[in-house]
């Protein structure tokens, strides 16, 4: 430091203000890509959870591997499609799917047990426990998408 | 007898690393995203291959880059990101800017 630092004239201090503000912004369809793959991998968590009294022996399996395969899927694809990740996304997935992950083991699985003791699980009981689980994705997603105004 | 850093000149506040117009150039164009393909900078801020992989490894070494090389498919890609690091210096490095700008 010291002798050795750079001398800037106000002028040239302005020019590299202005420079600065050449910043990469993430394309409408980055931002989609991402936003896609944590809705994804909500609704997979939602659809999965839902589905766990409801099928049974292979069936059971092959949801699951489906819905584990359709995850990995989106994100080997948003990998290969985007060029760039959108300021805040990966905080926001990582929200997302956390949310969802403990909305699905500590309240909606446990619930639907309980009900499962009295009568089977039903279609729509299912389907309420998916969305339920799916929106801090689906919410994410939304704001990844919509992204910095 | 030394002067308390808040009271010196706004030019020895400005960072030494990102002072050079390319390195400049790419810590502000990843100020804009949390990752960003190689390719996608290079074109961004317009350089060559050699010289953005030669500021990178430099802002790298810094701390101010994360260079993440990867694979899609068979073919190598390389993302950079800016660390926290590269953010704290950079806004510092504007502050500075924005003193020097505001005595002319």
């Amino acid at each position: 430091m010291g002798g050795d630092q750079p001398g800037l004239t106000p002028q040239q201090a302005r020019a590299q203000l202005a420079a600065s503000q050449r910043q990469l912004t993430a394309s409408r369809r980055d931002r989609t890509v991402h936003a896609t793959v944590t809705a994804v991998v909500g609704l997979d968590c939602g659809l999965l959870a839902a589905t766990q009294n409801m099928a049974h022996g292979a069936t059971k399996v092959v949801l699951s591997f489906v819905f584990f395969a359709a995850w990995l899927g989106a994100a080997a694809w948003s990998g290969r499609i985007s060029r760039t990740v959108p300021r805040n996304a990966r905080r926001w997935a990582l929200c997302g799917i956390g949310a969802s992950f403990a909305l699905a083991l500590f309240a909606v699985l446990p619930w639907l047990n309980l009900q499962a003791q009295d009568s089977p699980n039903t279609w729509p009981m299912a389907l309420v426990a998916a969305v339920v689980v799916a929106v801090p994705c689906l919410v994410a997603a939304a704001v990844i998408a919509v992204g910095r105004r | 007898m030394t002067r308390p850093v808040s009271h010196r000149h706004a030019r020895h506040r400005l960072d030494e690393v990102i002072h050079a117009p390319v390195r400049f150039s790419i810590v502000a164009a990843l100020a804009g995203v949390d990752e960003a393909e190689f390719g996608h900078v290079r074109d961004s801020i317009e350089v060559s291959d050699s010289v953005l992989s030669k500021q990178a490894t430099q802002l790298d070494a810094a701390g101010y880059v994360k260079i993440r090389k990867g694979y899609v498919g068979k073919r190598p890609r390389t993302w950079l990101a800016l660390t926290p690091a590269g953010r704290t210096a950079l806004r510092r490095h504007l502050e500075a800017l924005r003193a020097i700008a505001g005595e002319g």
